[in-house]
């Protein structure tokens, strides 16, 4: 009870700022919907805070809410009949894996490629794009915006996939290995013998 | 013929990348679902390129702005945890053996309340010396012209009143009791004190906080006062009459007609009432005469529909502290409108939706 004391307010306030954006981006991967992954993680930094006193704190807390997050998940997708556990296991969520804050090295590299293949969307489906991924409206939110059919928000969706497919094409089996690697490298071998293999992989 | 082949396998592969495309965008649904699963099954070549989109689409999440805005975030978290403390503390004691529960949970509403109050305790002080300092008058009045004004109170507490309010208090919160005096809508942040309770007075109207910081919006309109309460615990009566009120809880509403005896007490369903402080407003299917009235309101100019045709529009948007240009010209374009500033105010026109 005494050790459990040490977890107050401040040290909630800690936690949260440190793995609410984390674990909406792993939310977001079962729920696919930017304000459902905000409110379960909110749930589940509520039910932390409720049940501090019950929990095993010789566990890291970061997996205790990564359970947390993708239980509510689960249970979601399972309320609303959108579960799929093959679909899941495709993506890779259904071991019980918890979520990794992204690195900042790839981030840059990729996001550079990113946005070149973003300018070269033609304007519409630039623009539809842009509304969908960084304004998070959803696809009638945008026809209503633009004044244009749901079916055309749909096309033009999957032709800027399509597109980011193939630029990132090139791309995405080495960055996939490589974030695998650094992952497994830096937790065993020294910091900057990591980062120079992780450059030689790059290019 | 192998045209027509090639032309169907195209479509083919359009209609699954459109269906891919809608279950990463979360627009996919229940039977969208259950095909795509089979589809995915049915041949590795369909599971290959499920997981290729699969691994564009994670690239792209990965690299995307955080979009919450983590001050906010972390106050909604607040607001839930004292929300839930509060009911659990109001719950009738069963046995004997829960009355040390209580006790944890009041010292925890306390402890969480204090957090709250300590943010507007560190304004207060050197706003203490102030008065201190030049001899104050007797009552201090804050009058809120054409824009919306912020105050902190000698207590820690802080208002914001709407356009056209008005504010009064005591230069010092001596006694028993704070005592306040409102005209229109203004938006409290109470500081607590166990010992001395806050009291907002509006017309004959009282909202008394009951142990805890609260934030709480009163307006008054026509006839009517109209209470809502985002969290904490109050009770509104009228004057002369505590104990026989109405106590609200988070998410509640109390309206008081003038002229009646009677405070009605409900959910607020209004997302927007608040929206003269936060400029965050909420339009799900509402129509449009609606939604011009609340824009004059919030942007304090004179706004109107001109021309009938326009009344069957709805409009459902999310407007998140923009500029009156920015809503409008949304509007304009999802509404194909005319929008003409006359001298007197704007005005919307167009030939209406369908």
């Amino acid at each position: 009870m005494a050790e459990n004391q040490l977890f107050d307010e401040k040290a909630l306030e800690v936690l949260f700022r440190a793995h609410f954006d984390g674990l909406c981006r792993f939310a977001m991967g079962y729920v696919k919907d930017e304000g459902e992954a905000r409110e379960i993680v909110q749930d589940a930094f509520v039910n932390l805070w409720e049940k501090r006193e019950t929990i095993d704190p010789s566990k890291p807390v970061k997996s205790y809410l990564s359970s947390t997050v993708r239980n509510k998940c689960l249970n979601h997708l399972r309320d609303h009949k959108k579960f799929s556990g093959d679909l899941l296991a495709l993506e890779n969520l259904s071991a019980d894996k918890g979520y990794d804050q992204p690195d900042k090295l790839v981030e840059k590299e990729i996001s550079d490629r990113i946005a070149f293949a973003i300018a070269e969307l033609p304007e519409k489906c630039r623009e539809v794009f842009l509304l969908n991924r960084h304004h998070h409206l959803k696809y009638q939110q945008i026809a209503d915006k633009l004044e244009i059919s749901v079916k055309t928000v749909e096309t033009q969706m999957s032709k800027a996939l399509q597109h980011m497919r193939i630029r990132l094409a090139e791309y995405l089996p080495m960055i996939i290995l490589s974030i695998f690697l650094f992952h497994y490298l830096a937790t065993s071998l020294p910091r900057h013998f990591t980062i120079s293999l992780f450059r030689y992989f790059l290019f | 013929m192998y045209d027509k082949q090639k032309n169907t396998m195209e479509t083919n592969a359009t209609y699954y990348i459109d269906l891919i495309t809608r279950y990463f965008c979360g627009e996919a649904t229940p039977e969208d679902i259950r095909e795509l699963e089979a589809w995915v099954k049915a041949d590795p070549a369909n599971d290959e390129f499920f997981s290729s989109y699969h691994k564009t689409w994670k690239v792209l999440g990965e690299t995307g702005s955080p979009s919450a805005d983590l001050d906010r975030e972390w106050t909604k978290l607040q607001a839930t945890i004292l929300a839930n403390t509060e009911k659990a503390a109001n719950e009738p004691l069963v046995i004997p053996f829960q009355k040390s529960k209580i006790v944890n949970l009041k010292s925890e509403i306390l402890s969480w309340s204090l957090r709250i109050a300590a943010m507007f305790v560190v304004l207060a002080i050197p706003a203490f010396f102030l008065y201190h300092y030049f001899v104050p008058p007797a009552e201090r009045e804050l009058v809120a012209g054409n824009s919306v004004t912020e105050q902190v109170l000698p207590d820690g507490t802080s208002v914001t009143l709407n356009a056209g309010s008005t504010l009064s208090w005591p230069s010092r919160f001596n006694g028993k009791v704070r005592n306040v005096t409102l005209k229109g809508e203004g938006w409290f942040v109470v500081s607590h004190d166990a010992k001395r309770p806050f009291i907002i007075t509006t017309g004959d109207l009282r909202i008394r906080d009951i142990g805890t910081s609260f934030f709480v919006n009163t307006k008054t309109w026509g006839n009517t006062q109209e209470v809502i309460l985002v969290t904490g615990k109050v009770e509104v009566y009228f004057e002369g009459r505590p104990g026989r009120g109405q106590f609200l809880f988070p998410g509640d509403k109390a309206e008081a007609l003038a002229d009646g005896r009677v405070i009605e007490k409900s959910v607020n369903r209004d997302p927007n009432f608040l929206s003269w402080k936060t400029k965050h407003m909420e339009f799900s299917n509402t129509p449009l005469n609606e939604v011009v009235a609340l824009l004059a309101k919030i942007y304090h100019v004179s706004i109107r529909v001109s021309d009938d045709r326009m009344s069957n529009c709805r409009i459902t948007a999310t407007f998140d502290n923009q500029s009156l240009e920015s809503v409008l010209h949304v509007l304009k374009a999802t509404l194909d409108l005319q929008i003409r500033n006359t001298g007197a105010g704007i005005e919307l026109s167009g030939h209406g939706c369908n």
